[in-house]
């Protein structure tokens, strides 16, 4: 009887135009989408690896300077493009992938695309992710809003359980069928997803990570082919069905995660430039000041302290340079600074993001957008990972310059005079980076919660009314 | 048709789902108004600090300049000297702040991505200065402000109001009984459309009023009101004359209801996402690596061919460390750093200037063919009129930067010429770089495309409809 019911259920699916007109836009959007964004990843990649390796050769070919000069010309770091990016790009295109690090800053990557677009640019990218979790719920609608209130309208409840077809059953065929119709679409998508894996070389954990995001939306099409059923069960006319299932998709797709976003903001704002210079000269004057500063009492202290190591009077004395010591332990102050406020700037994106998924108790499309955004590396969590990557990277090569001139220039003091040549540049090591993969996902613990929570209720909600269903 | 009109407008009184879209409405509109506003407030306070600190720098600046001039007091050296071009132009900053449209209110826009403040001087480059760290997360979802709410949500408030114009009266049978008492279907059609526009009309007047009402950025004027007004309202006839389309049909509740939504979603969702695509192959942006990579090189070059003993930006932060030089004196050993790093500066800047101008002409030419792509949507071209009066667009932003390049060349030519000829500034010179200014970009031509597009689609929806009416008529 199911299978019959399925059958039915699908062939009158096909036969609706409207139906058919939204596969018929969906497929051609969803595949341009892939074709674009492979094309962009892969020229992404292209550019990326290119000027990665022209910087450090120009780093490395800086004519004759003082290391610390050096340090500060400094060298840019490109964010690698994750192969599912393609698929689902998250929060890539809205921040920038490209970091200055230089001596005494840490930067925040500048450049992000959106930057490069116009106005329209804001109101979304046309990518595989935007086609899958905003447009099929739509088809889902299209397919589903009139799947019960449509048989109550023509008064065919009767006739179909006269014929041995019980409420559980017409449920279920319908359920099946709309669920079916999606699959026809997902399934092609995440065939391509793993043959773009395949070709370009990904790492295994990639196919996991592809495997887990295609779980992901197969439990959010489910999410909303159960609560479009509900409310087509509920909705006394189908118009009305269909206009509470567009309410539903607008709130959760486009209102709520833009409230949920605003009001994170709002709540847990970010370190803006300014607030974090004050930051570091609140910290630095708790130290006793600027340690760059010659006669402050931080830069007393140092030399004090380094007189009383070496055993000697005097800073000519010393069997290493003193300006090097001073930007070495300038350096170890600033990395304190800036390490503290990482912390502060964490926690508050940290709360931002928890406003973000709470807001998931009331929308299924948050916690499956971070889920999906961390598989694909594409969250704001995996950026944090390469900001802090690359902060490691410039305490390496900062103080292996510095350092240089205190321990190894040989001068006892002074050091304007001194300069370096390409030898010691060589000597930095070229920028590797590992992504977070699938370890990303532990920051969304609750999101997955979330999603499963979502099925559970909406199936709950689905069972309910199906079994409440009345003749007339 | 003024029983009709009557009679629904009684209907409208009486529904209860009226009041509460109302409600809702306004709840909404006031949300996203308060939450607006309390950034505009920050961002005003943000930008009036910087005002006054340039101010206050500048009043010390020429109360020192007075009194070395005038033999007062005596600097010792040359890097602290008020005198001295390098000094006048690294400790008075010079601030270029953006001045928001009278409707900043109105619109996030594009103020979440670029900055409203930058530093003139002549080592910082607006193009180059560091950014905010952000969260993606909320970039990327948008703002719920005012703009979104009446392109987006507004234009469902119409459909779910007006859906079942004629079918729902058609459904219920009553569509005969009223086209029996001396009317005909055009006037059921519109006495309806005339009662729905009138609450719109309503709905609109809430941003507009609490628009008026705040004074967070430049107070709103009633000619901006009236403008917002007139958009918003044309805005609203276009869906209302779309839904009279679908109603004329004389189809079923259900199918109206769909084709209207798939329209929407047409317009709003499925449209931008389009035009960025296209926008994206016709009028690509150059790559930000491919800029990078070149201004790495040219410093590199620059820094390879110079033979002279400078340290360039080593010494613009470390200053102090050029007196452990042993020749020349102070001022000639500090000047020859400065001069070297200014040239230096200069020529990277000028080994830059066609990729700079090729990135913003491209920048400015994608930005066009979205704009004239977007006009094929009411909804895009309200969407861009609210952000222009808000002064969030991308092109009063673009309008901005150039305004900055303007005002910054001849200002770095004043300093350069005054360091390479070794020639102190005085008061008077100085005063004449006392702040930053531009005239903000001109919408009007702009605003009055827009407008016209919008009237041409209601014209074009009005004829559909009345022949469809015909139609209809004949059928029946």
């Amino acid at each position: 009887m199911l299978l019959t019911l399925f059958k039915k259920e699908l062939t009158e699916l096909w036969r609706e135009d409207r139906v058919k007109w939204l596969i018929l836009i969906i497929i051609p959007l969803l595949a341009t989408s892939v074709v674009t964004s492979f094309r962009y990843s892969r020229q992404l990649k292209r550019e990326h690896a290119a000027a990665m390796l022209a910087d450090k050769q120009v780093w490395d070919n800086q004519p004759e300077k003082n290391p610390h000069a050096a340090a500060h010309f400094g060298l840019y770091l490109f964010k690698p493009v994750h192969p599912l990016s393609i698929f689902e790009p998250g929060v890539d295109r809205y921040i920038g992938s490209i970091n200055f690090i230089e001596a005494h800053q840490r930067n925040s990557e500048q450049y992000s695309s959106i930057g490069d677009g116009s106005d329209v640019a804001r109101l979304g990218f046309l990518s595989p992710s935007f086609v899958l979790q905003y447009l099929l719920p739509l088809l889902i609608i299209i397919a589903g809003f009139n799947g019960i209130s449509r048989e109550k309208e023509n008064g065919n409840l009767a006739v179909l359980f006269s014929q041995g077809c019980t409420s559980n059953g017409l449920f279920w065929g319908k359920w099946l069928a709309v669920y079916a119709l999606v699959q026809l679409i997902i399934i092609p998508v995440f065939l391509c997803v793993f043959v773009v894996l395949l070709l370009v070389k990904a790492e295994s954990y990639n196919y996991m990570a592809a495997f887990l995001i295609l779980c992901t939306y197969l439990l959010y099409y489910a999410i909303i082919t159960n609560i479009v059923l509900f409310i087509s069960s509920k909705a006394a006319q189908s118009g009305t069905a269909f206009l509470y299932c567009i309410l539903f998709w607008i709130t959760t797709s486009m209102l709520l995660p833009r409230l949920a976003g605003s009001i994170a903001g709002q709540a847990s704002p970010l370190l803006t430039k300014e607030q974090i210079i004050e930051k570091v000269k609140a910290y630095n004057a708790r130290l006793g000041g600027n340690i760059h500063d010659r006669g402050g009492p931080a830069y007393k202290h140092l030399v004090d302290s380094l007189l009383k190591k070496y055993q000697v009077d005097s800073v000519q004395q010393l069997p290493v340079n003193m300006a090097g010591i001073r930007l070495d332990a300038g350096e170890q102050s600033d990395t304190w600074n800036y390490e503290r406020i990482r912390e502060q700037q964490l926690q508050r994106l940290k709360k931002q993001d928890r406003i973000i998924t709470t807001a998931g108790f009331i929308s299924p499309l948050i916690p499956s957008q971070q889920i999906s955004m961390a598989a694909a590396n594409t969250d704001i969590f995996s950026h944090q990972h390469f900001t802090d990557a690359g902060e490691q990277y410039r305490r390496q090569y900062v103080n292996m310059m510095n350092r240089y001139i205190a321990y190894e220039s040989g001068l006892q003091e002074g050091f304007t005079s001194f300069k370096m040549s390409r030898e010691l540049w060589q000597r930095v090591p070229p920028f590797q980076y590992n992504q977070p993969g699938l370890v990303a996902l532990r920051h969304y613990q609750l999101a997955i919660l979330l999603l499963l929570g979502w099925l559970l209720v909406s199936s709950g909600l689905l069972f309910r009314s199906s079994q409440t269903l009345k003749l007339i | 048709m003024k029983t009709i009109f009557l009679f629904e407008l009684k209907n409208w009184l009486r529904n209860k789902a009226v009041w509460l879209v109302l409600i809702t409405w306004v709840l909404l509109v006031s949300f996203a108004g308060w939450q607006r506003n309390a950034i505009v407030c920050m961002l005003a306070s943000d930008m009036d600090s910087s005002r006054v600190y340039e101010l206050q720098k500048e009043k010390a600046y020429h109360g020192l300049l007075d009194s070395v001039e005038r033999g007062l007091k005596q600097v010792k050296e040359y890097a602290n000297d008020p005198r001295n071009p390098v000094y006048f132009n690294t400790k008075v900053p010079r601030f270029a702040i953006y001045e928001p449209g009278v409707l900043d209110v109105l619109a996030t826009g594009q103020s979440d991505i670029f900055p409203q403040l930058y530093v003139i001087s002549s080592r910082a480059d607006y193009r180059q200065q560091k950014e905010e760290a952000v969260n993606g997360l909320p970039l990327m979802y948008g703002k719920p402000d005012m703009v979104f709410i009446i392109t987006f949500l507004f234009p469902l408030i119409i459909i779910a109001f007006n859906y079942g114009l004629l079918s729902s009266e058609k459904e219920s049978g009553t569509l005969k009984l009223i086209l029996v008492q001396h009317t005909n279907l055009k006037q059921v059609l519109f006495a309806k459309l005339f009662v729905s526009f009138l609450f719109s009309l309503l709905l609109l007047l809430v941003p507009a009023i609490i628009l008026y009402i705040l004074k967070a950025g430049a107070p709103a004027t009633i000619r901006s009101v009236g403008l917002l007004l007139l958009i918003t309202s044309l805005y609203s006839l276009f869906w209302h004359l779309l839904c009279a389309v679908a109603g004329s049909r004389l189809k079923s509740s259900a199918w109206n209801a769909t084709v209207l939504t798939g329209c929407w979603i047409l317009l709003t969702v499925l449209l931008p996402a389009v035009i960025n695509l296209v926008t994206g192959s016709v009028r690509p942006v150059p790559s930000r690596t491919e800029f990078i990579t070149e201004y790495r090189r040219a410093t590199n070059a620059i820094e390879q061919d110079s033979n002279s003993a400078v340290l360039d930006k080593f010494f613009f932060d470390h200053p102090e460390l050029a007196k452990e030089d042993s020749t020349g004196n102070e001022r000639n050993r500090a000047n020859q750093f400065y001069k070297a790093s200014h040239i230096k500066h200069d020529q990277t800047h000028e080994t830059l200037q066609p990729i700079y101008d090729r990135y913003e002409s491209s920048l400015q030419a994608a930005n066009r063919f979205s704009g004239n792509v977007g006009l094929l949507s009411p909804a895009l071209t309200t969407h861009q009129s609210l952000l222009l009066l808000a002064g969030q667009s991308s092109k009063q932003y673009l309008h901005f930067n150039k305004a900055i390049v303007e005002w910054r060349k001849p200002y770095l030519d004043f300093i350069l010429t005054n360091l390479l000829q070794d020639k102190d500034v005085n008061r008077q010179e100085t005063l004449k770089w006392s702040s930053f200014s531009y005239q903000p970009y001109d919408y009007s031509s702009e605003m009055a495309t827009h407008i016209s597009v919008m009237l041409l689609f209601i014209a074009a929806l009005l004829l559909i409809t009345l022949k469809m009416l015909q139609r209809a008529v004949i059928i029946n």
